[in-house]
């Protein structure tokens, strides 16, 4: 029986391009039949709600499930990720007081199923991009690329403001232009992301070995 | 007012139970049963009143469901502690009303509310809200003022700004609702109306017909509903379904209507598919398998908790793989 993996993330999108990392770096195959989705716009308050309840359904737990668990959520610029950047000029000073979400997940993790990950009930691996999902996409797809942009979309506020006005396309705009290059759909990218080589880019992305490292101690 | 339903052999539903609140909001995936539900609920309280019910002449045996060609269809309703109120069984010919015929399953649309109506004899509101002002105008001009003077009494209370509701002759023949508002020198006809308010006062003609309807269901309600609308609207409907002691039920697919049930989980009615068979649980008895009390329900209000799939009631997963 094929175990089953619960995956938090903002969309479907998300959900096939973690579960196939899943696959690749475990050998594993999953029955993904149960499904959780953070609703657009969810603030990070939300998101960390969101997880702490999805875990707290193992806490009490004593004998080890079939069960493996994904938490996806996007870094945003968020300061004191052990995988992550600092930005010069500063940020925003709401980027600034944002709270370190990977280590404020793993703080909330060990919380709820003790210290000891080994006697954890189920296997549980946090993705915190930095910044967003679409810097492990870009990476995937060519390792050795110029540093990633921070920001979303060359549109938003916050990267005009950091751009003095003048942003170049930041990470969903590249991932828009490469797919239309490609003649490919957003899911076709994600897909060759996903199947692309590892190593070159875990190297490239701290924040994605973290992840991977944390797949690898599935058992 | 049914407390309790159980739906055995009935269209999606093999053998499912659920307690009803005055007011219950219905969720789940497109598919689940939520619409099943409704006419579940209309074919038992159809019978129950049948001999009181003008269409009592029309009675069909249900179509048998293709899903249960071979077992008795049963809807058993409860009153509180009182009992069954009422059991429909495809075994007895005369007793099930055919399912086919909408009779309390409202759709309402805004725009039906508010155009130009032929004044007719007998009327009725219509499943689209359609035939509003016809029935107005009947209450208004007929010997039941009184009724009509209820309504515009309760559209008052839940509506603040209206001052008097009328109806205008916009041709022989032909009217249509106008409401003064305070503050405001002309009438408005009802299509100066907010959808809201236009819903409001078609649910209010529904229950105050001569014959109202032992139980108003709702399809989307939300459809064509403000969002900021729902916490006004919510209180207005649970306070009707007590006062009148009948049953409202609504579908919906909105999380911000379910935000609005925080202090009465009870009320939300979730649908899934379980098997190919439609299960019905409440949002409080879902609650019992998750620790919500861990979380600050600001972070994480009950709409995004069933969003996120914490409670179920939500679509099958889409996969997206290439060659899926």
């Amino acid at each position: 029986m094929a175990k089953h993996l619960y995956i938090l993330s903002e969309g479907e999108l998300d959900e096939m391009f973690y579960e196939r990392l899943a696959e690749r770096v475990t050998g594993q195959v999953f029955q993904s039949d149960q499904e959780f989705r953070l609703r657009l716009g969810s603030n990070w308050k939300s998101a960390m709600a969101n997880a702490r309840l999805l875990i707290s359904r193992f806490k009490h737990w004593t004998a080890k499930q079939d069960i493996a668990v994904i938490i996806a959520v996007d870094n945003d610029r968020a300061p004191g990720h052990p995988g992550g950047r600092v930005y010069q000029p500063p940020l925003f000073k709401a980027d600034q007081r944002k709270e370190p979400r990977y280590t404020k997940l793993a703080e909330m993790l060990k919380t709820s199923l003790g210290e000891d990950r080994a006697a954890w009930p189920v296997d549980v691996s946090l993705a915190v991009p930095v910044e967003i999902i679409e810097s492990w996409v870009l990476t995937l797809l060519d390792p050795n690329r110029d540093e990633l942009p921070a920001f979303s979309e060359a549109e938003s506020h916050s990267a005009r403001n950091y751009h003095e006005g003048k942003p170049p396309p930041q990470l969903k705009d590249i991932c828009k232009q490469e797919a239309k290059a490609g003649n490919q759909s957003m899911d076709e990218l994600f897909w060759k992301a996903a199947e692309s080589d590892l190593a070159p880019a875990v190297e490239a992305a701290p924040s994605l070995k973290l992840f991977v490292d944390e797949l690898k101690a599935w058992t | 007012m049914i407390t309790k339903l159980r739906i055995q052999n009935f269209r999606s539903f093999v053998d499912a139970e659920v307690k009803l609140r005055p007011f219950s909001l219905v969720v789940g995936a497109n598919g689940s049963g939520k619409s099943n539900l409704l006419r579940a609920l209309e074919l038992l309280t159809f019978n129950y009143v049948i001999s009181e019910h003008p269409a009592m002449s029309h009675r069909r045996r249900i179509d048998k469901h293709i899903n249960f060609p071979h077992q008795r269809t049963t809807i058993k309703g409860w009153d509180g502690d009182l009992g069954s109120l009422c059991t429909t069984d495809d075994d007895n010919n005369e007793a099930f009303f055919s399912a086919s015929i909408p009779l309390w399953i409202y759709n309402v649309s805004a725009n039906s509310v508010s155009g130009f109506e032929n004044i007719i004899a007998s009327a009725v509101v219509n499943a689209d809200g359609s035939g509003t002002a016809q029935v107005l105008e009947s209450l208004k001009n007929g010997d039941r003022e009184d009724l009509f003077d209820k309504i515009e009494e309760a559209f008052k209370r839940y509506v603040p700004e209206v001052e008097k509701l009328s109806l205008r002759t916009v041709e022989q023949g032909k009217k249509q609702i106008q409401v003064r508002e305070k503050g405001l020198k002309e009438l408005l006809p009802a299509t100066e109306l907010s959808e809201g308010t236009r819903i409001i006062l078609c649910l209010l003609t529904i229950l105050h017909q001569e014959k109202p309807p032992p139980i108003i269901l709702l399809e989307d309600i939300d459809s064509g509903l403000h969002p900021r609308l729902f916490e006004y609207m919510v209180p207005i409907m649970r306070d009707i379904a007590e006062r009148h002691g009948i049953n409202i039920l609504a579908t919906t697919h909105n999380p911000y209507l379910v935000d609005c049930f925080q202090d009465d989980k009870e009320a939300v009615i979730i649908v899934e598919k379980k098997d190919g068979a439609s299960t019905l649980t409440t949002l409080a008895d879902r609650l019992k398998d998750i620790d919500y009390d861990s979380v600050d329900p600001e972070d994480l209000p009950l709409g995004s908790l069933w969003f996120t799939g914490h409670v179920g009631g939500v679509p099958a997963k889409i996969n997206l793989r290439p060659g899926k």
